[in-house]
């Protein structure tokens, strides 16, 4: 220390210093990256064939195995050695070499490959053509003007029931979300038992996808006439609500200054009060804004619905996409509105972000 | 506008709309459309309730209307040796009229909208019986001795649909992910001039629109073929999920990209660094962290999404559970072996989902998974208080 | 009084302060002035000792019970926390929750008299005209004013205050401080404030208490507070050596404090301080 300065400013231009090398990563994690490369080529190669099996705890279920595993394997050294010279962390390589040994299985577990050289080949023979421009000369009349085939219910009507049923789901699904982000968040839970539990119920909710729970309700609920009505429908939504606002909400609770609810405890608050008094209002810009991106995801969910079958705009979408042929032009002109719907509803709930907060 | 004017307006408003709504009961459009006919109904009895709490509440105001004139004339004039006590010093409750009009108006909507849907609240007094009739079903499918051949081979079915979900979601995520960079770019304010940035935007909302499902039926089952992923049908429901995915990825980075530091951006300009230059030296550090993280948490997202798919050939687990293999194909409906599929659905997403969350904290925050315990006690943190400030 | 990661915050206090004292606690960062403050009214447990406020015993483990102390003990802090986005009268309405049915907060329909103590105490601190604005809409020294309405509206005993204008400029922090000791003396309450600013300290206080890593160092009237005495809270504690003392674990025997009101007989403790060689 004292070598450097007297040197300094003894001398007026300072002797030149070594300069520093970039840090070289360790090499012995670098092998270890090689070692995991080799792993992933001997499990390729061992199930290359379609065949193959692994054996899992519950039984022997069937991996469908990469295709070409030797090009798998120069790929994976190749980006081992692409981080070794650019002198990339080990945790990095790791991290890009995980995510080419991933997409490298997900990839030929669906014959990423063979589906996209195969593309030109459906564009030219079959009616894939004609499907596709059938969606860009929409028959706006049959959105307008028709029924429902079979019945004397409009098309219009269809939207109307879907837009009645995102309400419905979007205000019902918000308030119970609501409810359940309070508890589930250890700031404003009772204990950390019930958050934890509130928690695990959550992902539970959430990892269940909105048809599954449509196929449920409807289940539950029992089928009318026409599909299953919209009860089961909206159900169904207020579930997929429930989920995605108790998980972001919850987010955004826990990330809550904590001055105030300290101030609230202060005063002698009880748990609920201090959750009305000094959370809600915390939380309530986020609250509005996840409710209206509930809003416009269940419109596009209740497109999804129609598959298996309830009211609203989905289900005249399935029965249309079912008709083959025919019904291309019809789809268009569904698609396209829904486009358009979703549009508006976007720029509704921007204008009224804007206007509350 | 006092307050007696604007309820009366309100008053006035709300028996216009529940009269106009029972006319439109009348219309031939309700004549044609029985949702249209049912939520108007709704709506005019919502709007009738309304209008008659507020003729209450009026009339309330107007009774104690000569009072307050008479309040008002004695602070007007400041006769009688009147002087401002503190009472009068206090601000007077602003009315948060349009604020609770807007209220009341999504209360009528939601009635009308309830009424709408003409939902059979009926159902719901057979609903406990039934559901736990399904669960315990479902239950016992879960708990049946797996070792039992039948069992077995439907345990091996739902892993290996929900395998063959996780990898379209992956490659979806994949697609999505490695278009959104350049589109996010492009689609950000302080990256772009305005001539690409409308469009861009445009087009994103667009896709953002279009259901994924929605994408895999109409446009990739007839490029790619329809059914598990030896017929492509995987792959339609991979590439439906990347081109969904580049709408929200794009819009999130393109956010992110916005919100980036301003000074190293002006820093670079001023040293003369081209434009791809300023972004893969200014723009990426900064926001990479923060990129990685939304992929992770779209491939989340994608997960629950390619669940579905199946439902109309787009390959995964949603096949499974989809009407045409048990709904209306089979009688009774198989429910032990849709409570195996739920069950592989819900675990394999949570663990998903735990992987996913546990990197993406790591790239966000680092090596320090434990921050938030020290977070705890604040306060009272002795390594940072003991520092004089 | 020990941190769960063992970490000694208070070490051998005895102090008895009596009713109506407006007490400065000074100090340095990390001396122990927060937790002895949240410790009075249970945010922070204490671990050994026994801590009484008037006649009731502080138990961090009876919530029900510590509600009830709470609501007759207010506390301000450093940084205010009001809640930003609802109206300082819903503000200084919180400090009503103790002695409000739990549904009435719930749907915000407060009674006609916890109204009438919530501007009353606006009134006392003077930004009465600002009630029906944006708690974060308002300047820091009314955001403190808000904060000490709050506290008022609880009608409390004992006022805690955490730094109350150390995130303010000193005009308004004079100010404030102004506002809180005239409240204080027409309203006889017992106040203890934590301060960095020793001149503040000996302004507005009556008595003031030095505290160094956990400990009292020194407890008498403001006149006794000589520059000397000052020193040796503040100047040897900012040596390297001192500020390492603060991790090392020191034996712990009793925390009490005793707030009894007026009468003394509670105290067999002494009153004199711990002082540290």
């Amino acid at each position: 220390m004292t070598a450097v300065a007297e040197r300094s400013s003894s001398t007026a231009a300072p002797a030149p210093v070594k300069r520093p090398e970039p840090p070289k990563p360790p090499l012995q994690n670098y092998l270890l990256l090689v070692g995991v490369a080799a792993a992933a080529f001997a499990f390729f190669w061992w199930t290359r064939e379609d065949t193959s099996v692994l054996f899992l705890p519950l039984g022997f279920t069937t991996l469908w195995a990469p295709q070409w595993p030797l090009i798998g394997f120069l790929v994976m050294l190749a980006v081992v050695a692409f981080c070794w010279f650019t002198r990339t962390g080990p945790m990095a390589a790791f991290g890009g070499l995980s995510v080419v040994v991933l997409s490298y299985w997900a990839g030929s577990n669906i014959y990423f490959l063979d589906r996209v050289t195969e593309v030109p080949s459906r564009l030219t023979t079959g009616n894939t053509r004609d499907q596709l421009a059938g969606y860009f000369s929409p028959d706006w009349g049959y959105l307008l003007f028709s029924n429902v085939a079979g019945t004397s219910r409009p098309i219009w009507g269809e939207w109307l029931i879907t837009l009645c049923m995102a309400v419905v789901a979007t205000i019902v699904g918000c308030f119970i979300g609501l409810l359940l982000a309070m508890l589930a968040s250890p700031v404003s839970s009772f204990n950390k038992g019930t958050s934890q539990t509130m928690k695990a119920i959550n992902s539970v909710v959430r990892s269940i996808p909105d048809v599954a729970w449509a196929l449920l309700f409807a289940a539950f609920i029992g089928s009318t006439a026409y599909g299953f009505g919209a009860l089961a429908a909206v159900l169904a939504l207020i579930m997929f609500n429930i989920g995605i606002v108790a998980k972001l909400l919850g987010e955004s609770i826990d990330a809550v200054n904590l001055g105030p609810l300290e101030a609230a405890d202060a005063a002698g608050a009880n748990l609920i009060q201090r959750d009305r008094v000094a959370v809600l209002p915390a939380v309530m810009p986020s609250f509005v804004s996840y409710s209206l991106y509930v809003f416009e995801l269940n419109i596009r969910a209740s497109a999804a619905l129609g598959v298996v079958g309830v009211a609203g705009i989905g289900g005249e979408l399935s029965r249309q996409i079912g008709r083959m042929s025919q019904g291309y032009d019809n789809v268009g002109a569904i698609l396209w509105a829904l486009v358009l719907v979703v549009l508006l509803v976007d720029l509704l709930s921007m204008w009224i972000r804007r206007k509350l907060l | 506008m006092t307050h007696g004017y604007k309820i009366s307006a309100a008053l006035v408003g709300a028996v216009l709309v529940a009269a106009l709504c029972f006319l439109l009961t009348y219309s031939p459009a309700a004549e044609s459309s029985d949702v249209f006919s049912r939520m108007m109904l709704g709506a005019s009895i919502s709007a009738a309730v309304v209008a008659a709490a507020l003729a209450v509440y009026g009339l309330a105001y107007m009774a104690t209307g000569k009072q307050r004139a008479e309040a008002q004339e004695r602070i007007d004039d400041g006769k009688d040796g009147y002087s401002p006590d503190r009472l009068d010093m206090r601000p007077v409750k602003p009315a948060k009229f349009w604020y609770n009009m807007a209220l009341i108006s999504v209360a009528v909507l939601f009635f009308a909208s309830a009424a709408g849907t003409g939902m059979t609240l009926s159902a719901f007094l057979e609903m406990p019986a039934r559901i736990w009739d399904f669960s315990t079903q479902m239950a016992a499918g879960v708990f049946q001795n797996p070792a039992d051949e039948e069992v077995r081979g439907v345990w091996d079915s739902a892993f290996e649909a929900m395998l063959e979900s996780v990898a379209i979601a992956w490659v979806g995520t994949i697609v999505g992910a490695l278009f959104s960079l350049p589109c996010g770019i492009l689609a950000a304010r302080n990256m772009t001039p305005l001539a690409i940035y409308i469009p861009m935007r445009f087009i994103l909302s667009v896709i953002r629109a279009v259901p994924e499902i929605v994408f895999a039926v109409a446009i990739f089952i007839p490029l790619m073929g329809v059914g598990p992923a030896h017929m492509g049908g995987a792959m339609a429901g991979a590439f439906a999920l990347g081109i969904s995915s580049i709408g929200t990825l794009s819009k999130l980075i393109s956010e992110a990209i916005e919100g980036v530091d301003a000074g190293p951006l002006e820093a670079s300009r001023a040293s003369g660094a081209s434009h791809l230059q300023l972004i893969r030296w200014a723009v990426l550090p900064q926001v990479l962290p923060e990129v990685l993280a939304i992929w992770l948490y779209r491939f989340e997202v994608n997960i629950r999404a390619s669940a579905i798919l199946g439902a109309l050939g787009a390959g995964g687990i949603g096949r499974l559970i989809s009407p045409p293999n048990g709904l209306f194909g089979r009688s009774p409906y198989p429910w032990d072996e849709i409570g195996i599929t739920l069950f592989v659905i819900i675990a394999i997403t949570i663990v998903v989902d735990q992987i996913s969350g546990f990197v993406r904290h790591r790239v966000i925050h680092g090596k320090t998974v434990r921050q938030k315990k020290r977070r705890k006690n604040n306060g009272a943190d002795p390594k940072a208080a003991a520092v004089p400030v | 009084m020990v941190y769960p990661n063992g970490f000694k915050g208070l070490d051998n206090i005895n102090l008895n302060i009596s009713k109506g004292e407006f007490v400065a606690i000074i100090g340095l960062s990390g001396a122990g002035k927060s937790t002895l403050i949240r410790a009075v009214n249970g945010l922070v447990p204490y671990t050994d000792g026994a801590l009484t406020v008037g006649e009731t015993l502080v138990d961090p483990r009876n919530k029900s019970k510590l509600r009830k102390l709470r609501s007759k003990v207010g506390m301000i802090f450093q940084q205010f926390n009001n809640v930003g986005r609802i109206s300082v009268l819903n503000n200084v309405l919180i400090g009503r929750s103790a002695v409000t049915p739990t549904w009435r907060s719930l749907i915000g329909w407060y009674g006609a008299e916890d109204k009438e103590v919530a501007f009353q105490s606006l009134e006392r601190v003077g930004i009465v005209d600002k009630a029906y604005n944006r708690a974060s809409a308002l300047s820091g020294g009314q955001q403190q004013r808000v904060a000490i309405a709050r506290v008022l509206a609880q009608d409390p005993e004992v006022i805690l205050a955490d730094e109350p204008v150390a995130s303010l400029d000193p005009p308004t922090a004079r100010k404030v401080l102004g506002d809180l000791r005239r409240i204080q003396q027409d309203l006889g309450i017992t106040c203890i404030v934590n301060m960095h600013h020793l001149d503040l300290a000996r302004d507005y206080a009556d008595r003031i208490i030095g505290m160094r890593a956990g400990k009292v160092v020194f407890d008498g009237p403001t006149e006794e507070a000589t520059d000397a005495v000052i020193e040796e809270v503040y100047q040897r504690s900012l040596t390297a050596e001192d500020i390492a003392t603060v991790n090392v674990p020191v034996s712990l025997e009793d925390l009490s404090e005793d707030s009894d009101e007026g009468t003394l007989e509670g105290a067999a403790a002494s009153a004199e301080p711990d002082r540290k060689p």
